[in-house]
């Protein structure tokens, strides 16, 4: 009997693992997502047509930004503008929004993007090196394993944002 | 056959020493035999109550005997049994009187039985529920065997069992508490696999038990992270967690290196190295890891 016990108790501590990893790509597009609700309360869209309505944030693609900005901001508000999540997935299509996420993917659209915003005071953000230079004015980047962003004061001005002290001071870029 | 050839070995010895046994211990020797022990019990308390009984060491030997068949017939299994605490303590007595340790080596066996009671006890009561009493049983277990084996080595159990403490009892309570609560469950799971590491630094399921547990860690603060928080807090959330990240990783690499290639392990490497935005890396690792797990693209 004592010997029937300890043979059970050996299967259970050769299998004793504590279950898998929760290795799934969500938890860093959360923090994304975070970020990009963090740069609404942080820039102010001096234009006062920006300051009326629903506050809208889009991404432009299949991303699972998208997801969790729904998941976690849809029902939350920038002041007193109630904000609503939108997806774009074609460049003619984009319309007025306060926020335009463009992921890695969809680089190769930045131009269409861009010229379909036209004067339009919206924050674009990227992730990719160099976007700063492309017209983005914040911009993803990975630094010593960690999710930064760099950001365009210029860029921002064009558009007549103007950028917090705190989001700027936190930039690991700034020009 | 070892049972009957030891009852035999008793009946003899108690019917023939006939010095220092009163007739009580004679009897209850043989209903002992008889496997009458409930019987047996009543004589052999009569006996150790007696003037010539309470200093006998074979008398409290018997007594041993008589509650482990007690403990084994209507106990076993039960964990705070008080024939088998009745029946350790008369062998105790039984060594104590044995000065002439003419009953040295029937008590270790004894002794020995009762020792290996408590940790089979102390390995079956090792659940979310219980676990109290099984860490106090296998400290039992524990000064037993160290009674009858000073220089006795645990390390064997000690991984075994610590394992399992950490991986089926403080993980799985970490994961549906909260708080001070969670965070105290996750402290004793990280001891309990630093204890197996401490006795075998290349024991494969406390390296990636411990990894998995860091990992999840961190995993569980950025889910969890308030969606208010402040870009301040954000960025001091994710300094935090690539230090926890890091602290998973080492444990994980050594995993590795000790049974390569094992699916559970690549996906974690994969997870680890995605979190910390080494992209090139995570890829790799998960290359890997479909390759082993038979996952097609």
């Amino acid at each position: 009997m004592k010997k029937h016990l300890y043979i059970i108790f050996l299967l259970i501590a050769c299998f004793s693992k504590i279950g898998q990893a929760q290795y799934n790509k969500e938890a860093n597009i959360i923090l994304k997502a975070h970020y990009i609700y963090n740069f609404a309360k942080l820039v102010d869209w001096t234009n006062k047509d920006y300051k009326k309505g629903e506050f809208v944030i889009a991404v432009y693609g299949e991303s699972k930004v998208y997801k969790e900005l729904y998941r976690l901001y849809n029902s939350k508000s920038i002041g007193t503008q109630p904000i609503s999540i939108i997806r774009y997935t074609n460049p003619n299509d984009i319309k007025k929004c306060h926020i335009l996420f463009v992921p890695k993917s969809h680089n190769g659209a930045l131009p269409t993007i861009q010229t379909s915003l036209g004067n339009q005071s919206t924050l674009l953000i990227t992730e990719s090196s160099g976007f700063l230079k492309r017209g983005s004015i914040i911009n993803f980047l990975v630094k010593s394993n960690k999710l930064v962003y760099e950001l365009s004061h210029s860029n921002a001005k064009k558009k007549n944002l103007i950028i917090a002290s705190q989001l700027s001071q936190l930039a690991e870029n700034k020009e | 056959m070892k049972r009957k050839i030891y009852i035999l070995a008793v009946f003899l010895s108690v019917a023939l020493s006939g010095m220092g046994q009163s007739n009580e211990t004679v009897q209850a020797a043989t209903l002992y035999n008889q496997g009458k022990y409930a019987e047996a019990i009543e004589l052999i308390n009569k006996a150790v109550g007696s003037e010539l009984g309470k200093s006998d060491a074979q008398t409290w030997h018997i007594r041993g005997l008589v509650y482990q068949g007690m403990y084994k017939t209507t106990e076993l299994g039960v964990y705070n049994s008080n024939f088998r605490e009745e029946g350790l303590n008369s062998v105790y007595k039984s060594v104590e009187l044995d000065t002439a340790k003419v009953y040295f080596e029937n008590n270790r066996k004894l002794i020995h039985y009762y020792a290996n009671s408590y940790f089979n006890d102390a390995a079956k009561t090792l659940d979310t529920i219980k676990y109290g009493a099984s860490i106090d049983l296998y400290e039992k277990f524990k000064s037993i065997m160290l009674s009858i084996y000073p220089n006795f080595n645990f390390d064997k159990r000690a991984i075994q069992y610590y394992g399992v403490l950490g991986s089926k009892v403080y993980t799985r309570l970490l994961e549906n508490t909260k708080g001070e609560t969670r965070k105290k469950h996750f402290d004793k799971a990280v001891e309990a696999f630093e204890y197996v590491l401490k006795i075998d630094s290349i024991d494969y399921g406390a390296n990636y038990n411990l990894g998995v547990l860091y990992f999840n860690k961190a995993v569980d603060r950025i889910k969890n992270l308030d969606p208010e928080a402040s870009i301040i807090v954000i960025n001091i959330k994710q300094d935090e967690n690539i230090d926890i990240f890091n602290d998973a990783l080492p444990y994980l690499h050594m995993a590795d290196d000790i049974r390569p290639n094992r699916a559970e392990v690549l996906f974690a490497l994969a997870g680890i190295y995605f979190y910390l935005n080494d992209f090139e890396k995570s890829d790799q690792y998960h290359d890997q890891y479909k390759r082993i797990a038979g996952i097609e693209d």
